[in-house]
């Protein structure tokens, strides 16, 4: 009983640090500006799913023409850089200089599974970039005797 | 939550449409475009404690995040920051309730988008609606909008609808198929399409529909910071099938 409640708090803690882990890495996130001035480059807003068998990942490319799109894949990651059509003009900063124009989108993202890049495919519909990974070590089915 | 009122509208019964950062800021586009259409002025703003430390500089004049514009007979209220916990929801919805009672409205109309993970093929999005009390369901039979009958709701929406339900205030929800986590300016047109009909506004969307690019990459921050805190409420949620079968 003893041994149990043990693991019990153990698991608790885990669990614990797990959330104060990824609150860490939000915050982190957020308090990260979503554009380089030097680069000129805005990082676009994209998503992460996992299937059994896929890693699909998206990103909101708005502006930009399917032609102007590169994409990089490794084991690990996806690396995306897009040119939009006409440079994006921001209004506001004006301590950064007279006038804040973009020219691209840029964003590398670490995958949650390892994937066969070579077996990527990638659409591109409504300005919604989507690829699909097939995960390098895929689900078995497990037969019952 | 506090409300400063800078001015109030000379009418009887004005409606309140609440739009609010949600899923795809369907809700935040909606309001933004009334306002600038209708011309309306600012006329009251939120503020509380729990807020972040935050304004807003628009043409060198400083804003509260969360504003109450007016004109006519209509009110509409928006927020150019997420909600960012459930108790700052909580009390926000409470708040707004409030606002609507001392108004005396004829009905809180919110509107926001509906996840729907095929959107990318649907040219146009459909709408669908909860209504509260007999005037709330008599404006959406009215309008011939698809009633949404079975799912959960979760966030800001789901606790006004709370709050007009037990104070018995007509109410309704109006909800556009939109993207989940990006900005979705389509679903905001068939949104004020629907409040054309529903409340005889006359707003163009043809401005929204052609700035739609334009608009996606200037809401990359709110969606960003929208989408955290929808994922902390567990707005997942509303992906799930209630288990009650017979109430």
């Amino acid at each position: 009983m003893a041994f149990r409640r043990i693991s019990e708090i153990v698991e608790e803690i885990r669990r614990e640090i797990r959330r104060l882990l990824e609150d860490i890495e939000r915050d982190l996130e957020l308090n990260r500006p979503m554009w380089d001035y030097k680069s000129k480059s805005l990082e676009p807003l994209c998503t992460i799913e996992e299937s059994e068998n896929e890693v699909i990942v998206t990103f909101d490319l708005p502006m930009v023409d399917k032609n102007n799109i590169k994409i990089n894949a490794t084991e690990d990651t996806v690396e995306i850089e897009a040119q939009l059509k006409e440079g994006f003009k921001v209004e506001g900063p004006r301590y950064l200089g007279e006038e804040l124009r973009f020219t691209c989108f840029r964003k590398v993202l670490r995958l949650p599974s390892k994937v066969d890049p070579m077996k990527a495919r990638a659409s591109f519909r409504g300005g919604i970039l989507e690829i699909r990974l097939p995960k390098k070590v895929k689900g078995y089915r497990i037969k019952i005797e | 939550m506090r409300i400063v009122e800078k001015k109030s509208l000379l009418v009887e019964s004005p409606y309140l449409i609440n739009g609010l950062p949600d899923v795809g800021l369907v809700g935040t586009i909606a309001a933004y475009h009334i306002i600038s259409q209708m011309k309306m002025e600012e006329v009251a703003y939120f503020d509380s404690e729990m807020l972040p430390p935050v304004i807003v500089l628009h043409r060198g004049e400083p804003k509260m995040p969360i504003r109450v514009y007016g004109r006519d007979t209509f009110y509409v209220i928006t927020s150019e920051i997420a909600i960012p916990s459930v108790e700052l929801i909580r009390s926000l919805a409470k708040s707004i309730v409030d606002y609507a009672v001392e108004k005396n409205v004829k009905a809180v109309v919110s509107v926001g988008g509906l996840a729907t993970p095929n959107r990318v093929e649907i040219k146009e999005p459909k709408v669908f609606g909860i209504a509260i009390h007999e005037e709330g369901k008599r404006i959406l039979s009215e309008a011939n909008i698809l009633p949404l009958e079975e799912g959960y709701i979760v966030g800001i929406y789901a606790m006004i609808l709370k709050e007009c339900l037990e104070r018995r205030i007509p109410s309704v929800l109006l909800l556009a198929q939109s993207h989940r986590g990006y900005p979705d300016p389509g679903a905001a047109a068939s949104i004020l399409k629907v409040l054309n009909k529903m409340l005889g506004l006359n707003i163009d969307v043809t401005q929204l529909l052609k700035e739609e690019e334009q608009i996606r990459i200037k809401l990359r921050e709110l969606m960003r910071r929208t989408n955290t805190a929808l994922n902390r409420m567990q707005k997942s949620h509303e992906f799930e099938v209630p288990p009650m079968m017979y109430v």
